[in-house]
């Protein structure tokens, strides 16, 4: 039944997009660039969990005392086109090293929904030559051996392509015969089409960045795609949990295909709406600002 | 980012610089051939040095990265350069211009060091052309210039250069006003590094091996090699001969704390770096007191 009414949502999102439009506006599909989305339409008030409009729907939690042990930060995201999902850095290219809160480059292009990305400029031995492609442009064509890498397509799917897979002469714009819009090398995979990652290989140090620490207990960032142009993004606070723990978590809440982790420790960031909902703390608090995010757009224009 | 104007503004901050060394090599008693010839060989060779010094520095300090970042020695990119290389470079030329007209180094380079002094504040201070280069934190209260600058989607940053090259032109009235010191030169370098130890640390983008900024180090080891050499001049005429260098030790550790608590604690950026500058004030001070003692030991 729930499949059947998403499929039903995504029929209409997509009927929209060919051209159908509300009296009130039309949804059209986003240019593949560094430009934003549609102005939202309403302003965050501090209780919305839900943000829907013709092209996207938001709905976001906080789930607080589970027997995860920690508390964590859901947010699920259906989108019409897959323009929707795009990327940006802090400054004019993903190759600056130029840091800012996600939330400020969230409030630049209109994001409903951002995270933290990969931290893609980082210099450290097993960051550094991380593969960049962003919003369909190649930023750096190196590959950092033993980092899993994430591809998402034209179409919005996720292929998780794992450090074992050669991934340094294989063609990297291309996927299944589709553009790859984004890549992004952090990782590891926890869920590959649908199968579960085995523990050894997640907690396998050479699979993660040097200071992700895949046994720890840390806050942790993933993003996860379960059905067509439907995905969740999933943020567990301090003191957070490992990443198999965070795979099992993120397996419980939806029967996702593809789960993905991104930059975590004081670098997650779960943004709905520009503003930062995750480890709010009462006062005022310092946030690490960050290189790039991953964000979904509305795509509904009212002009 | 506009080269253009930060290129213009290096040549004439250079040009008023090696001026700057003329005329005081002439109210040092140098005859004018020989300081219009090392001002001249200065000029050249300070570009040059300075920009092959700045990317070597630049390559070392990237050295296990640069395939990824895909730097190469004959390229130059204002983003692959470094600063303290530049300085390093700079300061070649002038030992080197002062070989070429005949100088004793030392007094020249003591002449040299409120020239270079400002030198060092004027490319701090022309990194206003260079887009989000020499900026700090994002400032959420927002903030005008010369203390924040503001970026085309209206947010503000702390303008770190403008502090940096502030705290150069400082550097350069105490070498002035301490030019007939015959450590001069040396004072100025400690006294242009210190003070980029806190503006290292507020800078956003700087040459970083993950969460350890390389020049603010490399600022460190020069600032306490000073403290160190100080303390062990005085060892003979002092019993507390030792204290510069310890508190350079202590500086530096609590330093290391003050990094770590940036990023990881909720302590306001204001305290944090209040306490870094207090720090680095005790080593001023220290400085200051090690280096009186010497010279009245030496009066002695």
């Amino acid at each position: 039944m729930k499949k059947l009414l998403a499929s039903c949502l995504i029929l209409m999102m997509l009927l929209s997009l060919c051209g159908f439009s509300s009296a009130e506006g039309t949804v059209r599909k986003l240019p593949i660039d560094l430009t934003g989305g549609a102005p939202l339409q309403t302003k965050f008030d501090g209780k919305m969990t839900v943000y829907e409009d013709p092209s996207i729907r938001v709905k976001r939690d906080k789930v607080s005392g589970s027997k995860w042990g920690c508390v964590y930060y859901t947010a699920f995201i259906t989108i019409a086109d897959a323009s929707q999902l795009r990327t940006l850095p802090a400054d004019d290219t993903f190759l600056s090293r130029m840091t800012t809160p996600a939330t400020n480059m969230a409030r630049r292009v209109n994001a409903v929904m951002a995270t933290n990305g990969d931290y893609c400029t980082a210099i450290d031995t097993k960051k550094a030559t991380s593969y960049i492609l962003r919003q369909g442009v190649v930023y750096r064509d190196s590959v950092q051996t033993g980092l899993d890498l994430l591809m998402i397509d034209e179409d919005g799917d996720f292929h998780i392509l794992q450090a074992s897979d050669d991934l340094e002469s294989m063609d990297k714009t291309t996927i299944d015969g589709k553009k790859v819009i984004n890549a992004f090398q952090f990782g590891p995979g926890l869920v590959i089409d649908g199968e579960k990652v085995p523990d050894e290989y997640i907690l396998d140090y050479s699979h993660s960045p040097d200071f992700a620490q895949p046994d720890h207990k840390a806050q942790r960032m993933c993003i996860a795609q379960i059905d067509d142009l439907h995905y969740m993004v999933l943020c567990c606070a301090f003191y957070g949990m490992d990443l198999c723990s965070l795979r099992d978590l993120a397996m419980e809440l939806a029967p996702v295909k593809n789960v993905y982790v991104l930059d975590g420790g004081e670098s997650s960031q779960f943004v709905f709406m520009g503003t930062k909902l995750n480890n709010i703390k009462e006062g005022k608090q310092n946030v690490r600002p960050v290189t790039d995010i991953i964000y979904f757009a509305s795509a509904y224009f009212t002009d | 980012m506009n080269i253009t104007s930060y290129l213009i503004m290096m040549g004439i901050s250079s040009v008023v610089c090696c001026l700057m060394t003329f005329f005081l090599l002439r109210q040092d008693g140098i005859q004018g051939k020989q300081a219009g010839l090392s001002a001249c060989v200065l000029l050249v060779l300070g570009w040059i040095l300075g920009v092959a010094g700045a990317k070597v520095l630049y390559m070392l300090l990237m050295f296990p990265f640069i395939s990824g970042i895909g730097a190469s020695l004959t390229q130059i990119q204002i983003d692959q350069l470094a600063y303290y290389g530049g300085v390093a470079g700079v300061v070649l030329a002038a030992f080197l211009a002062s070989h070429a007209a005949g100088i004793e180094a030392r007094r020249f380079l003591n002449v040299f060091a409120p020239a270079g002094a400002f030198m060092a504040a004027m490319a701090r201070f022309s990194e206003y052309f260079l887009g989000m280069q020499g900026v700090g934190d994002y400032l959420e209260e927002g903030g005008f210039f010369p203390l924040a600058i503001e970026n085309k989607w209206g947010e503000h940053y702390l303008a770190v250069f403008m502090f940096a090259g502030a705290f150069g032109l400082v550097a350069m009235v105490l070498a002035f006003v301490h030019r007939r010191e015959k450590d001069c030169f040396v004072r100025t370098l400690f006294y242009l590094g210190l003070p980029q130890i806190f503006c290292e640390s507020l800078r956003n983008i700087s040459i970083a091996w993950l969460f350890v900024r390389a020049e603010q180090l490399l600022c460190y080891l020069f600032v306490q090699a000073v403290l160190i050499i100080w303390s062990l001049r005085i060892r003979k005429t002092n019993r507390r001969w030792f204290l510069p260098m310890v508190m350079g030790f202590v500086v530096c550790g609590l330093t290391v704390a003050e990094e770590f608590a940036l990023d990881k604690s909720d302590i306001p950026h204001v305290i944090t770096y209040a306490c870094m500058v207090a720090g680095l004030i005790v080593l001023a001070v220290m400085e200051n007191w090690s280096y009186r003692q010497i010279r009245a030991a030496e009066k002695n």
